[in-house]
């Protein structure tokens, strides 16, 4: 039973003892990361963040170097200097999970020095610092990063001022629609009042011409969108919802417009207002839903890299993209590989995980070839640049990325497909009826009275209000939707395929299991392996460091075959691997040993291993009992992949995969019929995401998987996939009910149009009823089961609030 | 009655106005976050270039 981290949530290592004094009380710390950034707080008196966060904090990760940003090249991409001599640098801060993060990074960062004002905006990220153009950029981004929350560079070009000023634009619709909207109605009211106090001409003629001057705005600059994307539809010869929408809205207000001025016949400005208004919001609110998503997920660029580039032996930094085929560089141990190059000189151990998959860092040796964006663990060595930038494996798989998003067929729409043949059955019904009463009666009120009530109102909303409603609760959940359509993908998938490192697993190594051998006790064994670690930039170093007492080791050096040695105190300590049966005899061999020893002879023996993520097994539980078949696609050695797979219990299960393997696998499934969703975390991941019927990926893992995919998992588990499913189950199924009932109300009130029996103010309040009943059955969505904020997370009563429901 | 023909096209003028400003505060980008403003209320107790001095540095409700 081990104890949550007061800072994070995550569980705490059994033999870790790490605590922070906080709210008067010490708490337990899961890792050095989260008692440095507690401690940070604490000592800045911004203890206010744990008496206020209504979210748990993200664990903090390390190992991150800001200095590229000090870069002037790429410095000035991300800030500019303003004409009081300030320097205003825009960024944008990812893990913000409620307002006191925010709070707590305003804070932080305006007592560094050289900040005069800083600015979050919590609903994107968006972050604006102003600060002394001479202090480094880098400074501000690791102090964002040693609290725990990941800075990134907010592309000032042309893309987040394009989404900006759309959804301004959109603002300023809706409001014209809004005021418009308040303004006609209660001119409304008067107007059926009057009819019942008999109200004179003049004042009805008064009423209708002030009803159509107020209107008009609201037609000519609030429905445009609705115009365009009619017009495109027919264009395509796919209607959508918005042709109904715009003869709806076109034909009502034409025809109010000529009984204004004929003086007699009724007007119907009231319910073009009202309907313009409530369509445009509820998409709104779509819109910003996703587009909240967008902005947390990024470009799918990574932090921009910094080579050393060589020139007569002297090594001069340059961003990666300036490097150039036949170019020198020089790598080090903890450097990201610049450009895809061939080593020259020296050699090189790469953790290639984020581009093949494969867990294990390779070494390479001269005359081989390593990749842009692997990471390196070991060096020195020399390369020449064989591809630089667009050249790249990498640049190429962002490039078969979006190929492939661009042929994704768009998700059809079942309110989609009904609209085209809605909208000629209510013209045909119009038509008859004016046919029917063209003796008898008022046809051209008849026909009027028919189109306005068979107006679309329910029927358009009834899709963008359930999953507006739908987003905003996933999100809560921990599972973002980015791209339109995901939540029906994700309610239509009968498959979900799986990379190993990265989704299942942390992609780390992990201090599984200790067996002593000499005569020290656990925490000074792994101390003194920790000693020795600190420093290495190899994966098993990470699986050490939560164990370290803050000794460092002395002369160190690093043996071939991925040993090390060095000396704590008055012992000469030795870290690799173990010789041949040195092993006890209930060792477990699926783990990876490593043995550390003294000059008197062996100390201990460590078993790492990366291991399945918390609640994995739960997780795939409940999607398997959803109803979804799942299967493993790692490019990761087989008999790992075949280890974890009998853990979890999935049959189908494949390791050494490439990328192109898993797309064909992905398409035989596809051509049976299955519908897959794919998820993954790599670089390598992108071409399938984008191939497969829904794309996840992991809020960690490369950028270029996070923005291919359709939803993106901010969090470390995998229980949010499970309910999310249930939840875009539920949304379809109101969907549906929306649509049932905007027809069935139409079907009713059709007929009574028709033989003209409808009353306007009956056609008005039909409408707006049915409207309401849409609107709260898509709130019902919202509402659901009240206990998941933070699911599983548990913490104790005197820690934060959880926020209501 | 009559006063309706003078009121409402007032109110008219008054409605643009309103309309106007609307659109300056959206331009000026008064409405591009809206979250912020809530939480920041309840959790600064000292701003910065307040002439505050008097007042008390720390909140005294430790028992939450």
């Amino acid at each position: 039973m081990s104890t949550p981290c007061y800072h994070c949530g995550e569980r705490c290592p059994q033999d870790l003892d790490l605590q922070v004094e906080l709210l008067g009380r010490p708490r337990p710390m899961c890792c050095p990361g989260c008692a440095l950034a507690a401690g940070l707080i604490a000592d800045a008196g911004l203890m206010d963040f744990y008496r206020f966060r209504t979210e748990l904090a993200p664990r903090v990760e390390q190992h991150l170097d800001w200095s590229s940003f000090d870069h002037p090249q790429i410095r000035d991409r991300m800030s500019a200097l303003g004409t009081d001599g300030e320097r205003q640098l825009h960024m944008n801060v990812g893990g913000l999970r409620c307002g006191a993060c925010a709070w707590l990074i305003e804070r932080r960062l305006s007592e560094l020095e050289g900040v005069v004002s800083v600015q979050v905006d919590l609903g994107t990220g968006d972050t604006w610092v102003r600060m002394d153009p001479d202090r480094p950029v880098s400074e501000v981004m690791a102090a964002v990063a040693e609290l725990g929350y990941s800075p990134r560079p907010a592309e000032q070009g042309a893309a987040g001022r394009a989404l900006a000023s759309e959804r301004r634009d959109a603002l300023r619709r809706i409001m014209v629609a809004g005021i418009a909207m308040m303004q006609v109605m209660s001119y409304a009211v008067g107007m059926y009042l009057g009819a019942f106090q008999d109200m004179g001409p003049t004042e009805a003629r008064f009423f209708r011409l002030i009803s159509l001057v107020v209107t008009t705005p609201v037609v000519f600059f609030s429905a445009v969108p609705f115009f365009r994307g009619a017009l495109r539809g027919l264009r395509n010869r796919q209607p959508g919802m918005d042709l109904p929408v715009s003869l709806a809205v076109g034909i009502a207000y034409a025809a109010s417009c000529i009984n204004t001025f004929r003086g007699a016949g009724e007007v119907y400005f009231d319910s073009v207002v009202m309907f313009v208004f409530l369509l445009s919001a509820a998409r709104y609110l779509e819109l910003a839903a996703r587009r909240r998503a967008q902005s947390w997920v990024g470009d799918g660029r990574e932090a921009p890299t910094l080579a050393r580039r060589l020139h007569a032996d002297v090594a001069t930094m340059v961003p990666a993209e300036n490097l150039r085929a036949g170019d020198r560089i020089r790598l080090l141990a903890g450097d990201t590989v610049p450009a895809d190059a061939r080593i020259v000189e020296g050699e090189l151990a790469c953790d290639e995980s984020l581009i093949n998959g494969e867990s294990e860092p390779l070494e390479r040796t001269p005359g081989q070839d390593v990749f842009a964006g692997a990471r390196c663990v070991s060096g020195p060595a020399e390369l020449e640049v064989l591809r630089s930038g667009d050249d790249t494996l990498i640049a190429g798989l962002q490039r078969q990325v979006s190929q492939a998003q661009a042929q994704r067929p768009p998700l059809s729409r079942l309110a989609d497909r009904i609209a085209g043949r809605f909208v000629v059955g209510v013209l045909i019904a119009a038509v008859a009826s004016a046919v029917y009463h063209a003796g008898s009666g008022d046809a051209l009120g008849t026909a009027l009275a028919v189109l306005v009530v068979t107006c679309p109102c329910a029927l358009s909303l009834a899709v963008p209000t359930a999953l507006a409603a739908a987003s905003g609760r996933l999100s809560a959940m921990g599972l973002m939707p980015v791209r339109a359509g995901a939540v029906e993908r994700l309610a239509g998938v009968d498959t979900l395929a799986l990379d190993k490192t990265g989704s299942l697993t942390r992609g780390r190594p992990a201090l599984i299991r200790t067996v002593l051998l000499g005569d020290l006790d656990r925490r000074e064994a792994l101390a003194l392996a920790a000693a020795l670690e600190h420093g290495s930039q190899h994966p098993i170093a990470r699986a050490f460091e939560t164990y370290a007492d803050g000794r460092k080791a002395e002369a160190l050096r690093e043996l071939p075959g991925s040993g090390l040695s060095g000396r704590v105190g008055r012992r000469r300590l030795q870290l690799g691997r173990p010789a041949e049966g040195g092993l006890p005899a209930d060792a477990d061999p699926g783990l990876t040993w490593i043995q550390l020893e003294d000059q008197d002879g062996p100390l201990a023996l460590f078993g790492l291993d990366d291991p399945l993520r918390e609640g994995c097994r739960g997780s795939l539980e409940a999607l398997r009992a959803g109803g979804l078949a799942l299967a493993i696609l790692s490019g990761d050695r087989p008999q790992t992949v075949a280890r974890i797979a009998e853990q979890l219990d999935i049959t189908a299960a494949q390791g050494g995969m490439r990328p192109e393997d898993k797309r064909r696998w992905v398409q035989d499934r596809q051509s049976e019929g299955r519908r897959v969703a794919m998820l993954g975390d790599g670089i390598n991941d992108g071409p399938v995401l984008a191939t497969a019927d829904l794309a996840i990926a992991m809020g960690r893992g490369a950028a270029l998987a996070r923005a291919s995919a359709d939803l993106v998992l901010p969090g470390d588990s995998l229980r949010p996939l499970a309910r999310g499913r249930a939840l875009a189950t539920k949304t379809l199924s109101v969907m549906r009910q929306n649509l049932v009932w905007a027809l069935a109300y139409n079907a009713v009130a059709l007929p009574l149009a028709m033989s003209g029996a409808l009353a306007p103010w009956m056609a008005a309040i039909g409408m707006s009823l049915s409207s309401l009943v849409v609107v709260v059955n898509a709130a019902r969505l919202s509402a659901g089961e009240a206990r998941d904020a933070v699911p599983a997370r548990s913490v104790r009563d005197d820690g934060p609030r959880m926020a209501a429901g | 009655m009559s006063a309706i023909y003078f009121l409402i096209p007032l109110t008219l003028l008054l409605l643009v106005l309103a309309v106007v400003v609307f659109f300056w505060a959206i331009r000026d980008g008064q409405f591009d976050d809206l979250e912020s403003p809530g939480f920041r209320v309840l959790l600064d107790e000292e701003e910065r270039g307040r002439d505050d001095s008097g007042g008390p540095q720390e909140t005294d409700d430790d028992d939450r």
